[in-house]
């Protein structure tokens, strides 16, 4: 189980991480992260849509609602320009942390 | 054993949706994303196996503590919280003001007619009432019951609504204009109470009355009639804004 700021301090880089691979929404990002970490990162479900609202806010990513296929609307989530300039900032500050551990620690597998 | 009590999955969602639905924290908008991750979150749930009732509250308890969500979305939606505790404060001073005249309507009423009530009390061979008992007596015990009474009252009107499928809180504040005039009726009443107890006093000729003077010119009825506008326009304002946020 992860401490919970480093699950808090993750959520931005990889809600725009798993954005990248295509628009989504809120429910189906979860799931993504889910199967990514092998279960391994749980969020408090609710809790991921202020973080969308506010990287809306922050012209991070862009929504709109649209029909599902059960009928009901579902807002869908997409990655800005700033979005992808964001996330290259996150990744470098990621990256530099890592490195740094994996030197401390003489760990062998890297982070790519 | 046989479940008799079938489980209302719609009915279950409803009643979660109101529920986080009273905090000024969500918007409708919010709600409608929250709920539409409910049921998706029941969709897979339930092709796992689990009943409607076990992948309800499984995916409810995903979703997180309402407490803890209202929290987090009152961050993002700090204007609406903001706007409606403004209507909350000015509200709340309104009744506040209204218990205060009344029960120092109540305690200098009780203080002319004390004489009045001994010749009575005298004249039907009970004791007298003690003249020296300061009447601010009568306000400090008048004032928390004055407002446990109100609250009561309404607790029961509310309940009993709610019972028969409205909320009279949510029909009066969920509609800016009734909400004004609701607000000009509690801004007017302590005026109310104070003429109705200076027209009981004359009522009971009580010459020690010492209350609210009918004399006070035009000026000051002009001064209280613009601060009546004004204070109303500002309720009507916050108001529409508050509904405008809530249920866009």
């Amino acid at each position: 189980m992860l401490a919970k700021e480093l699950v808090a301090a993750s959520t931005v880089p990889l809600v725009l991480s798993v954005l990248t691979e295509g628009e989504n929404y809120g429910y189906a990002l979860i799931q993504r992260v889910r199967e990514l970490s092998g279960g391994k990162i749980e969020w408090t479900e609710g809790m991921l849509y202020p973080v969308l609202h506010w990287m809306e806010k922050e012209n991070l990513i862009e929504s709109e609602w649209r029909e599902a296929e059960t009928g009901r609307k579902r807002k869908y989530y997409r990655l800005r320009k700033e979005g992808r300039k964001a996330l290259q900032e996150e990744k470098q500050q990621w990256l530099t942390v890592h490195e740094t551990l994996r030197k401390l620690w003489k760990t062998q597998p890297r982070l790519t | 054993m046989e479940n008799t009590a079938s489980f209302d999955l719609n009915r279950a969602i409803q009643n979660w949706r109101e529920n986080l639905g009273q905090s000024p924290a969500f918007r409708s908008e919010n709600l409608y994303e929250l709920e539409t991750h409910l049921r998706d979150a029941i969709v897979t749930l339930r092709g796992s196996g689990l009943s409607d009732e076990e992948a309800f509250i499984i995916a409810a308890k995903r979703l997180g503590k309402s407490s803890h969500l209202e929290a987090e979305f009152a961050k993002q939606n700090s204007r609406s919280v903001w706007l409606d505790r403004a209507l909350w404060i000015l509200l709340g001073a309104q009744l506040w003001g209204l218990a205060n005249v009344f029960s120092f309507s109540l305690q200098t009423f009780l203080q002319a007619a004390l004489p009045k009530l001994n010749d009575w009390l005298s004249t039907y061979g009970f004791g007298r009432v003690s003249e020296s008992i300061p009447g601010q007596v009568v306000y400090v015990i008048a004032l928390p019951v004055t407002i446990l009474m109100g609250a009561k009252l309404f607790s029961i009107t509310q309940h009993w609504a709610e019972r028969r499928g409205w909320s009279p809180l949510d029909f009066v504040l969920n509609r800016p204009r009734v909400l004004t005039g609701v607000y000009i009726m509690l801004f007017l009443a302590p005026w109310g109470v104070q003429y109705g107890t200076v027209l009981l006093a004359r009522w009971f000729a009580l010459e020690r009355y010492t209350g609210m003077s009918m004399t006070s010119g035009y000026t000051f009825f002009a001064l209280v009639v613009l601060q009546m506008v004004v204070f109303a326009s500002i309720v009507m304002v916050i108001a529409s804004r508050r509904l405008r946020l809530r249920y866009k």
